[in-house]
């Protein structure tokens, strides 16, 4: 008998017990969902760089663009910031940065192009800390430059960590000592990428020869760069001069069948 | 150290010398991003110099009508607390009695640069050593020890009297660089 009445007892206290658990989780992710905070916009000046003379496509993956932060005192949106700050560095990078669409994939229709540079990934963590352990901001890059055909020329990784112990009078609204640590680490790791990316050999000697790799030089080929020449890979070489129109889109060789003949250019 | 050592400082130059126009680091950083983050920044002074001398650099720091650059580093060190405080509480009341101290000490230096021609032309610094003191005669009392304030108000009135000195310099014999470089 005792033992059913104990039972019955935990019972009913675990009830109420489970449905604060659910609560408590609803109330978090109130909490999380009305507490999203936006992050500085980046600086006015564009970033430093010895530019690289190339037309880039620039494409932001969606790991790299969506990617949250989140716990229940705070929700920021990392990805969306840090896509606004590689905004301004691929533009600081390269001659020409467009921003390549979602559909077509840009390994199928990147022509007219010398490179494509991805964002492919942002990963954030956040670990609050207690009035003994410090605040740990983490955050790390992944980005890629590829040839206009999907082949990979270079991929970095950059990543910066902040951590701050808050004083016992310190920042009563917690987001006050986050936000400041957050933009700082962002800021390093996209400074490391760049200055590892100004400093990359690959991309050095990319500055002389990136967008001209793999052309030749010919006066009576009507498939011509306007500074580089002809390219052997016809379907993705960026044309000169106009021509008839072909099943590609944007600018690009035309090739007669198999033998190889360049026919003209189209698209522009 | 960084954000409260730069207001003290920057508040200190305009008290000595308010003709100085005094632009913030964060400022500057963005100026130059991204070579002077944490991460990025130069590690030497020959480095630091070369950074100076890239005609990029240059240009935006001129651009923003910047003369001098003031690089300024150090910090706060705590030597371990002595002393002891006991505390009890009754009925009647409560109170602490004793004793705590803990020495430190604040160093802080600073380079000025000249945009000029990228090279220091001074170096400035400061150490102040100090006592925190907490005696408890029934309550506690802390007496801070106040090191970094008056580290950075030394330093501040420094490098407000060298800029000031370097400008007068300059302006008396502006062909002659050589000199204020002589002058470390």
């Amino acid at each position: 008998m005792e033992l059913i009445e104990s039972a019955r007892f935990y019972r009913a206290l675990s009830l109420p017990l489970r449905k604060g658990r659910a609560y408590a989780a609803l109330v978090a992710l109130a909490l999380a969902a009305c507490g999203t905070v936006p992050l500085a916009p980046p600086p006015e000046d564009p970033p430093i760089f010895q530019r690289i003379d190339a037309r880039v496509g620039v494409v932001y993956a969606s790991a790299a663009r969506t990617a949250i932060l989140i716990n229940p005192l705070v929700r920021i949106e990392v990805g969306k910031a840090s896509v606004a700050r590689f905004e301004r560095v691929f533009a600081s990078m390269f001659t020409q940065a467009t921003e390549l669409p979602d559909w077509p994939p840009w390994r199928e229709g990147s022509t007219g192009l010398d490179g494509v540079i991805v964002l492919e990934q942002t990963d954030a963590e956040l670990i609050l800390g207690t009035d003994r352990n410090p605040d740990v901001v983490r955050i790390a890059y992944r980005v890629c430059l590829y040839e206009p055909g999907g082949i990979e020329i270079r991929c970095w990784t950059a990543s910066a960590q902040q951590s701050h112990q808050r004083r016992i009078t310190e920042c009563l609204d917690v987001r006050d000592c986050l936000m400041p640590e957050l933009e700082i680490t962002m800021r390093e790791a996209i400074a490391r990428f760049m200055v590892d990316a100004e400093n990359d050999p690959a991309l050095k000697a990319g500055r002389r020869e990136f967008p001209c790799r793999g052309f030749r030089h010919d006066a009576h080929d009507p498939c011509t760069h306007p500074r580089c020449g002809v390219l052997p890979v016809l379907h993705v070489a960026p044309c000169s001069t106009d021509g008839v129109t072909g099943r590609h889109r944007g600018r690009h060789c035309l090739v007669a069948g198999r033998s190889g003949r360049r026919t003209g250019c189209h698209g522009g | 150290m960084g954000g409260d050592i730069e207001a003290c400082l920057t508040a200190r130059i305009r008290e000595v010398a308010p003709e100085i126009v005094v632009t913030p680091q964060r400022t500057i950083r963005d100026t130059l991003f991204p070579l002077l983050e944490p991460a990025t920044q130069p590690a030497t002074e020959a480095d630091f110099a070369a950074l100076l001398a890239r005609e990029d650099v240059r240009a935006r720091l001129l651009r923003r009508g910047l003369q001098y650059l003031i690089v300024f580093s150090g910090g706060t060190l705590e030597d371990k607390p002595g002393g002891f405080i006991l505390c009890g509480a009754g009925y009647g009341g409560g109170g602490c009695l004793g004793f705590i101290w803990q020495g430190e000490t604040t160093t802080l230096d600073a380079a000025l640069w000249s945009l000029d021609d990228s090279v220091k032309i001074r170096h400035e610094g400061a150490k102040v050593e100090g006592t925190f003191m907490m005696p408890a005669f029934v309550l506690p009392v802390p007496i801070p020890a106040l090191t970094k304030s008056q580290a950075c108000h030394e330093l501040g009135s420094r490098i407000a009297l060298a800029i000031r000195q370097t400008v007068a310099e300059h302006a008396k014999n502006p062909q002659d660089p050589e000199s204020a470089r002589q002058r470390e």
